[in-house]
């Protein structure tokens, strides 16, 4: 199994999807943590289900497109402490270059496309982070047209 | 018909429950879900404040999409996953507060699908810009193409039009795609020449760009483009030739 996805309660094991997108035939691996900064903590809430399906459906097409060996993400929901990861993506590829861009893919796709939201908290006050409208064809922005 | 919505974030703290149960009538879309729900006021005003949109079994879905009883529903309010909290919010290379939530997502929609299929998907990932633009494709057949813009103020000159140049951008982006769909894959065009005539001031909103090739030489391609306001107005025409390579991954 090339193609990689999980949403999960756990802390991330960076070091563990590393190995799992290692192959004989890959010559470069490249990882990408994405980490809590600045805030105490973060707390993600995730459409798991979508968003398992959706982190699926991007990593495969990264493979596609790419070339790659192989390739993984995992986000992280609940409370996400500083420091602390909260996605990682690896992915392998014959070369460097690929595995690069394909990683850069994945975890830009993520961002815009999987159903997961962000609570910043910080020194006792919390909000939901901005983000941007979902992924899809239903772009019509409600009432944010003039 | 009586639909139930699962609602998540901020939407999930407003209504104080996990779902919401609509009832409406047979054949009834997203939009006319949206719209009751916005109506019956439990989600405050979040509805018209976020670009929310809805979710079919899975997969975000158009307005025009028609709902079932048996569906799974959701309502996805604009995301942020990933990490780096301080970046995701504060950076947004849309630039303009409201009109951020107008920027659209190439990499979806028919159009997207129908295009990537005529040339093959060796297509790099959509240009930055393409969400400065508010970029979405509408259709793709061989040598035509259709792309809907929202640009925001942002690109606003001082006297208050779209400056020509990002005019230029829309129509330079839509004749682009028509002639590699007309070459099919392995192909790329960077462009030789391009003449742009600017008919009519163009505003913010919904502006939609059409583009075929003219003719298809052996080492060369002609296109022609109009951009048309939300109303079929007519903005600006351009014409635009370009060489035909083979295409090589960038570096």
């Amino acid at each position: 199994m090339s193609a990689h996805a999980r949403v999960t309660d756990e802390p991330l094991n960076v070091a563990g999807m590393t190995e799992l997108v290692g192959r004989p035939s890959a010559g470069a691996i490249v990882s990408f943590q994405g980490t809590t900064r600045d805030v105490e903590r973060l707390e993600y809430e995730a459409y798991r289900e979508m968003a398992e399906q959706r982190m699926g459906a991007i990593v495969s097409e990264a493979i596609q497109r790419h070339g790659l060996e192989a390739a993984a993400a995992e986000h992280r929901v609940g409370a996400v402490p500083l420091g602390e990861a909260s996605v990682v993506v690896a992915a392998s590829a014959a070369h460097r270059d690929e595995a690069f861009a394909g990683a850069r893919e994945i975890i830009d796709r993520i961002k815009a496309e999987a159903p997961i939201w962000k609570k910043e908290i910080h020194r006792g006050s919390e909000g939901w982070v901005d983000g941007t409208p979902a992924g899809g064809d239903s772009m019509e922005a409600r009432g944010a047209r003039p | 018909m009586i639909v139930r919505v699962r609602l998540f974030a901020m939407l999930r703290e407003q209504a104080g429950c996990n779902f919401v149960e609509v009832e409406l009538d047979e054949g009834a879309t997203v939009r006319d879900a949206l719209d009751e729900l916005s109506r019956r006021g439990e989600l405050g005003d979040v509805l018209d404040r976020l670009p929310v949109v809805m979710a079919i079994n899975r997969e975000y879905a158009p307005e025009e999409s028609v709902l079932d009883p048996g569906d799974e529903l959701a309502l996805i309010p604009p995301v942020s996953g990933g990490g780096e909290a301080a970046e995701a919010n504060t950076t947004d290379d849309s630039g303009g507060g409201g009109e951020a939530a107008e920027a659209t997502d190439f990499a979806s929609g028919e159009g997207y699908e129908s295009f990537m299929e005529l040339v093959g998907n060796h297509v790099p990932r959509p240009p930055a810009y393409a969400k400065l633009l508010g970029m979405r494709p509408l259709h793709a057949e061989p040598g035509n193409v259709r792309f809907e813009f929202h640009p925001g103020e942002q690109l606003l000159n001082p006297v208050g039009v779209i400056q020509g140049g990002f005019v230029t951008a829309m129509l330079d982006e839509t004749m682009g795609p028509a002639a590699l769909s007309e070459l099919g894959p392995g192909f790329a065009v960077p462009t030789l020449e391009l003449k742009v005539s600017f008919l009519r001031p163009t505003y913010p909103g919904t502006l939609v760009a059409d583009a075929r090739v003219v003719h298809r030489g052996r080492s060369v391609v002609f296109m022609e483009g109009a951009l048309f306001d939300e109303d079929g107005a007519k903005l600006a025409t351009a014409t635009a030739t370009a060489r035909i390579v083979p295409y090589k991954k960038p570096e």
